[in-house]
């Protein structure tokens, strides 16, 4: 394990660069003398270490082994050694694992004494069962935390060094909040209050189930940091990647919608969630992902060249969303028709306004304007401007539009979608058919107009 | 024993854009194998951008790029393996020892550890920098870093070495020592070096070619070892020398000078005259000078000196660059 471990170079120089001997003395004694302070003003001795050992966690390894999780890219682009890792024989799995548990060992080393002081606290207090489910549960929590620090950066790597701190300073803040915060006053019944949980019909202790989708969320981000590895030691990606992800997230969330007595009837129902998840995930990767001209070009070029590994390795994971969505809205749709027999007393712009189908317009009108901002001559945050544009036609329009009013107007309809809201009027079913598409069809229309002022002649040269 | 390919390095109509403007437009070129090209180019040319090219760092939009035979776009962990590259703001391992910098370099290009460890034996004696392996690399002055930096891009034994402006901020000593590095790297190792540069004066001491870029556009590709063209199917424009001739003074020597002038203008060389002597310039390999000193006793000129010297590549860089302002010139 250790000659592995030590065989592997990267993994090797973050452990020479990164890990600090005099810290495997100092912190167990530091540990230890808290520990002995809290004890000796607490009776409960055991949900004290419980208390403790989860705290210590959550800063010593979740928090402070996150940061040095992101140093390892951080530095490596401000050093400017990043070049030469790029150009090495490294392997991207080599490089992932290398950087993941070289760059963190100092944090691992304290979460080891964590962990063990919680499994021998747990076991004493409830059993080990619950124990070894609570560390791992937290171990693969800081691990995936580890891995979305490392990914930010590396994907915000040309912004200014000040930025990226920032933005990870961000995310620290967000995932902390909802995870470490509750954890601070834990009890081990958090993992007894849920006693059972119904998966496709199959029943799982809420603790075992919570604990192994952590794990695979852990899984999934392990994967994203090796996919992004892969791409920046030039080996090409596949879609088939995204769609795994989002299949794999589908398959678990609508395994918790599925009840053991669930009817037929019921399937359109499950689809149709299917279908607003698929295309609620087109907006992340739309968001996060590569829209500049530069890469535009790149892949007007690789069309051009027939080049499909090249095209494969573009080819944008929002347009697979988007295909998935598709395919599950139609689905949805033509299960509702065979299953739902009171939907044929509806009108048709009713059945369409009911149909997840409706998201069509909205999601090519957003992914329209967001591309927009993104192929200015000399875009400055294109992403946030096109945020702050949505946020206006989804949130403040709409507000503007039913603000004090029993019965919103009309136009109320042409902003949200129609299988968000209820309509009975013929004017809010024309408005919500009619206006979606128009909507979609000018920022098309602007989006060419964009493409053709101004990259359409340098796509061609 | 690995077979040497023809062409060390092959550029095929490389286009390369950024979102503001084309940085290298329809670039083509080779380089032969243990050549020491030299890359120059005002600011903003497409230098960096032409090695990192080259190196597989920054994907071009069109074009084809060869290495030892390999396209370096279809299989860049292969080309990886025959290249090293020195960027201009290269990065060290502040933290580490040189010996251990040159350790992670080995290891991490695929060598095993016996290998590694004489690696790092051979590119610490290649670039003399034995006597400093167990001290920290940000310890390390900065010529000893850029040698140790250079180390790391040559411990794996690459074909090619690209190296992005390797003198800058270096001393006058410093820079000297580098001069005999990428001589010695060339002709005991046998690697094609690819360097670009803004000190001319130093690159006329190691370079065997020139490529001048500028604007985005590879303005020249020139021989500066008087060879003609020798790679492939590209061309190669041979090198100008100037042969310098001076008569035997004999009282009348000032009036026959432009009388030798017309003599060689007539022979279809371009010659001027200079502090007493007549200037001949042209493609004089050994043997085209040897046949013009041959064609003056013939023609019973009274030689008293004939040299022949390279012209100075500032010459034929501003001559190569200056087309294009004489153009704007013109046009405005």
């Amino acid at each position: 394990m250790i000659a592995m471990l030590w065989g592997n170079p990267e993994f090797r120089r973050n452990v020479l660069c990164e890990f600090s001997a005099s810290r495997l003395l100092v912190d167990p004694l530091l540990i230890g003398l808290t520990l002995a302070v809290m004890v000796s003003s607490e009776s409960d001795v055991k949900g004290i270490v419980i208390g403790i050992s989860q705290i210590g966690f959550i800063f010593l390894t979740v928090i402070w082994g996150a940061r040095q999780a992101g140093k390892a890219f951080s530095r490596e682009f401000a050093e400017g050694t990043w070049d030469g890792q790029r150009m090495s024989g490294l392997t991207p799995w080599q490089m992932t694992w290398g950087k993941l548990l070289g760059s963190t060992l100092n944090a691992w080393y304290d979460g080891a004494i964590m962990m063990a002081l919680f499994l021998i606290a747990v076991s004493i207090k409830e059993n080990l069962y619950i124990a070894v489910l609570g560390a791992l549960g937290w171990i693969g929590f800081a691990v995936a935390i580890h891995v979305i620090n490392m990914i930010q950066i590396l994907f915000n790597r040309d912004r200014l060094v000040q930025q990226r701190r920032l933005s990870s300073l961000i995310v620290f803040a967000i995932l902390l909040f909802g995870w470490g915060v509750g954890s601070f006053a834990y009890d081990t019944d958090v993992f007894t209050l849920v006693q059972k949980i119904h998966w496709w019909g199959i029943e799982f202790s809420g603790a075992f189930f919570a604990v192994a989708s952590v794990l695979a969320m852990s899984a999934w981000a392990v994967t994203a940091l090796w996919q992004a590895m892969r791409r920046e030691l030039l080996e090409r990606n596949h879609p088939g990647w995204w769609l795994a992800f989002l299949l794999f997230w589908l398959f678990w969330a609508m395994g918790l919608l599925v009840r053991p007595d669930a009817s037929s009837k019921s399937w359109p129902l499950f689809f149709l969630a299917c279908a607003l998840v698929a295309w609620g995930s087109v907006y992340p990767p739309l968001l996060i992902s590569r829209k500049d001209p530069g890469y535009w070009l790149h892949l007007f070029t690789a069309w051009q060249r027939r080049d499909r590994a090249l095209l494969l390795h573009l080819f944008p994971n929002w347009i697979t969303s988007i295909a998935l969505g598709l395919i599950l809205s139609l689905v949805a749709e033509l299960s509702a028709t065979v299953l739902q027999s009171d939907r044929s007393s509806l009108s048709f712009p009713a059945m369409l306004l009911s149909s997840p189908l409706v998201l069509i317009p909205f999601v090519i009108r957003d992914v329209a304007i967001v591309l927009w901002f993104n192929l200015a001559p000399r875009a400055k945050a294109p992403d946030g401007a096109a945020l702050v544009v949505l946020a206006v036609l989804y949130l403040l329009i709409p507000l503007l539009l039913d603000i004090g009013k029993g019965n919103p107007s009309i136009l109320y309809y042409a902003f949200i979608p129609g299988i968000f809201h209820e309509h009975s009027s013929s004017g809010a079913l024309i408005c919500g058919t009619f206006f979606p598409l128009l909507q979609a069809a000018g920022a098309l229309f602007l989006l060419r107009l964009r493409w053709q002022t101004h990259w359409a002649a340098a796509a061609r040269s | 024993m690995p077979t040497v390919h023809p062409i060390a390095v092959k550029v095929e109509h490389l286009t390369f854009d950024y979102t503001s403007h084309r940085a290298l437009d329809d670039i083509s070129f080779e380089l032969s194998p243990g050549s020491v090209t030299a890359l120059v180019g005002p600011n903003g040319a497409g230098k960096t951008t032409l090695l990192r090219s080259i190196a597989a760092l920054d994907e071009p939009r069109r074009g084809q790029i060869f290495v030892g035979g390999v396209d370096v776009w279809r299989e860049p962990r292969h080309a990886h393996r025959m290249m090293g590259y020195l960027p201009d703001h290269f990065g060290l391992y502040q933290t580490l020892s040189a010996r251990e910098c040159l350790f992670h370099a080995a290891r991490s290009r695929g060598l095993d550890v016996n290998w590694a460890k004489q690696a790092v034996a051979w590119a610490a004696e290649r670039v003399e920098l034995v006597h400093k392996l167990d001290e920290l690399a940000g310890t390390l002055s900065r010529g000893q870093r850029q040698r140790l930096a250079l180390a790391q891009a040559i411990i794996h034994r690459p074909l090619l070495l690209l190296l992005d402006e390797p003198a800058s901020g270096l001393d006058p000593q410093a820079r000297a020592d580098l001069s005999g590095l990428m001589r010695g790297l060339a002709k005991q190792a046998g690697v094609t070096i690819l360097v670009s540069s803004h000190i001319l004066a130093e690159l006329e001491n190691y370079c065997t070619a020139m490529l001048v870029l500028d604007d985005g556009r590879l303005r020249t590709h020139q021989s500066l070892d008087g060879g003609q063209a020798t790679t492939g199917t590209a061309e190669i424009a041979p090198r100008l020398r100037q042969l310098r001739i001076r008569l035997l003074e004999d009282g009348m020597q000032t009036p026959r000078l432009p009388e030798l002038q017309d003599w060689a203008a007539s022979q279809g060389w371009r010659a001027w005259t200079n502090d007493n002597a007549i200037i001949i310039e042209g493609e004089f390999d050994d043997v085209a000078q040897s046949q013009v000193l041959r064609k003056l006793l013939d023609a019973h000129w009274p030689v008293l000196e004939f040299s022949a010297s390279a012209r100075a590549l500032q010459d034929v860089y501003l001559e190569a660059v200056g087309h294009k302002k004489t153009a704007q010139g013109e046009h405005q």
